[in-house]
């Protein structure tokens, strides 16, 4: 799909809104992935939620326990506001396209990182569902953080964005950015209906590769119609219901999709 | 402002503009650390934020901007987006902390904006109470006068401690809030006197001591250094070690 907007001053409510496969941005993210060699990128297989629950504590949805990591207790933070942090669900009815229970990661795993440095961090899930299902996408996004439901490991975040600390505690326990790919999946497959596959990308290496991944969220924003303002209209084409780009909130994202339109049309 | 589900100590500092609270709080932190009850979260309450400079510190976002993108946020969020929003909430309480060793701190900041958010203020409460939980004990630095007591903002307060200049005007004001404050010890510190006089300190309130004026500590102030950092030896360091065993010791004393 390539991405054009169209003014169509309609509200929101009305359009015919749907959450669209989104297997050209999963294709998207997995270019980028081809682009790591393999020193700096890590695969790994999910544990099962036995061993979870067992080895971490990992605790069933709202059943965990608050728990505020301070940064005098902090073992290794990620996605601080200052560092670079992304969060997003891509979400596909073509299982083939997801290596299913598989956690990558793309820079340095926890025990290569030290107390002192704020890392950059993005958590992408791709995920298959049956087909005919259209999930809920504020659903789908809630499951991804795993709130209060590792001790030891802090999750805050504001929508696409994910700012996370392991305890020093927590560290000793063993988690690792595998144990909580690992949560992240066993929370899909067990807490979501339909889900065919799951796998999970965490990047800890640059804001430069955050920001690579953040061009495939806008557009993933769109598609799930989480966007306020532009959504994808019934023809597949995109539709903007503001009335003033001058006064409109959203113009940055407007601005960066037509710098993503004009860098696509270079490559093809 | 924080629970006291768990026993947890909640100081209040409070007394009218001019008196000193800022500067009681910045050397009762300093005290608190030196004896070990840590890890403090303190709020500063007050608009003016002077207890940042008092510790040389910069807050990056206050729990009035906190409050400000809450209610933006909410203006536009559907049913579905409202889990979201509360876990934004507790991203930006965090963003708004300010870490530092054995302590951390909040800025209330100064509310520009008209209108009543009571239930934004609720929420944040919460948030904050969740936040305080980390800690092993709060201290507010409390806006002037006693519109935040009246509010019951500092409702959880264990030991309110009333700073005054010796004034009529102010032991007017502390029989007001010995009227208010139906919970906890109250004590009250003189601040910046020669002697140390409990009189006129209304009954039912603890009379902590007093803080002798320095000029040290005002070279300190005058520069901006943080007063965390002044010598052990300083007068208002010493006074503050006998204030605040009065203060922290006193359930013990009392029993």
């Amino acid at each position: 799909m390539e991405l054009s907007i169209t003014k169509k001053n309609q509200e929101a409510g009305k359009q015919n809104v749907f959450p669209a496969d989104m297997v050209k941005l999963i294709e998207r993210v997995n270019l980028f992935l081809s682009t790591k060699d393999d020193a700096s990128c890590r695969s790994s297989i999910a544990q099962d939620r036995g061993s979870l629950v067992d080895a971490f504590g990992f605790a069933s949805k709202g059943k965990g326990k608050a728990e505020i990591v301070l940064s005098e207790d902090t073992a290794v933070e990620l996605g601080h506001p200052s560092a670079g942090s992304l969060s997003m669900v891509l979400m596909t009815n073509r299982a083939t396209n997801i290596k299913d229970n598989r956690i990558t990661v793309v820079g340095p795993e926890v025990r290569e990182m030290d107390d002192k440095t704020r890392y950059p961090f993005a958590q992408v899930i791709l995920l298959a569902v049956n087909c005919g299902t259209h999930p809920d996408p504020f659903k789908i996004d809630n499951l991804q953080f795993l709130t209060n439901r590792l001790p030891g490991y802090m999750v805050r975040s504001v929508p696409g964005k994910l700012w996370s600390r392991i305890s020093r505690k927590g560290l000793e326990t063993g988690i690792d950015l595998s144990v909580i790919g690992s949560a992240v999946i066993n929370a899909y497959k067990h807490e979501f209906e339909n889900v065919k596959a799951v796998e999970v990308i965490y990047v800890t290496s640059s804001k430069d590769d955050i920001a690579e991944l953040e061009k495939v969220k806008i557009e993933a924003d769109i598609l799930s119609g989480r966007h306020k303002k532009l959504v994808l209209g019934i023809d597949g084409e995109l539709e903007c219901t503001g009335l003033d780009c001058d006064t409109c909130e959203e113009k940055p994202v407007c601005d960066s999709l037509r710098d993503i339109v004009i860098k696509r049309r270079k490559m093809n | 402002m924080t629970d006291q589900s768990r026993g947890q100590p909640v100081f209040v500092i409070c007394g009218k503009g001019g008196v000193g609270k800022t500067v009681f709080t910045a050397l009762f932190l300093k005290t608190l650390l030196e004896e070990d009850l840590k890890p403090l979260l303190l709020i500063d309450a007050d608009p003016a934020g002077g207890l940042v400079y008092a510790l040389d510190e910069r807050a990056t976002k206050t729990l009035t901007e906190v409050r400000d993108e809450l209610v933006n946020a909410a203006r536009s969020a559907g049913e579905t987006e409202k889990e979201s929003l509360a876990r934004s909430l507790d991203y930006m309480l965090m963003e708004a902390l300010v870490e530092r060793t054995g302590y951390s701190l909040l800025a209330m900041g100064r509310d520009k904006k008209v209108g009543c958010y009571c239930p934004a203020n609720t929420l944040l409460r919460d948030a904050i109470n969740s936040v305080s939980d980390a800690f092993a004990a709060v201290v507010i630095d409390a806006e002037a006068g006693l519109e935040q007591i009246n509010r019951r903002v500092t409702r959880n307060a264990t030991h309110t401690i009333v700073i005054t200049d010796g004034s009529l005007r102010i032991l007017a004001t502390l029989e007001s809030i010995t009227g208010m404050v139906n919970k906890g010890q109250i004590f009250v510190v003189q601040n910046m006197t020669d002697g140390q006089t409990a009189a006129g300190v209304p009954e039912g309130t603890v009379f902590a001591g007093s803080i002798p004026a320095d000029n040290e500590l005002r070279e300190f102030d005058r520069a901006g250094r943080s007063l965390r950092e002044l010598p052990a030896e300083n007068a208002t360091v010493l006074a503050m070690k006998d204030i605040a065993a009065r203060i922290i010791g006193w359930e013990t004393i009392d029993a």
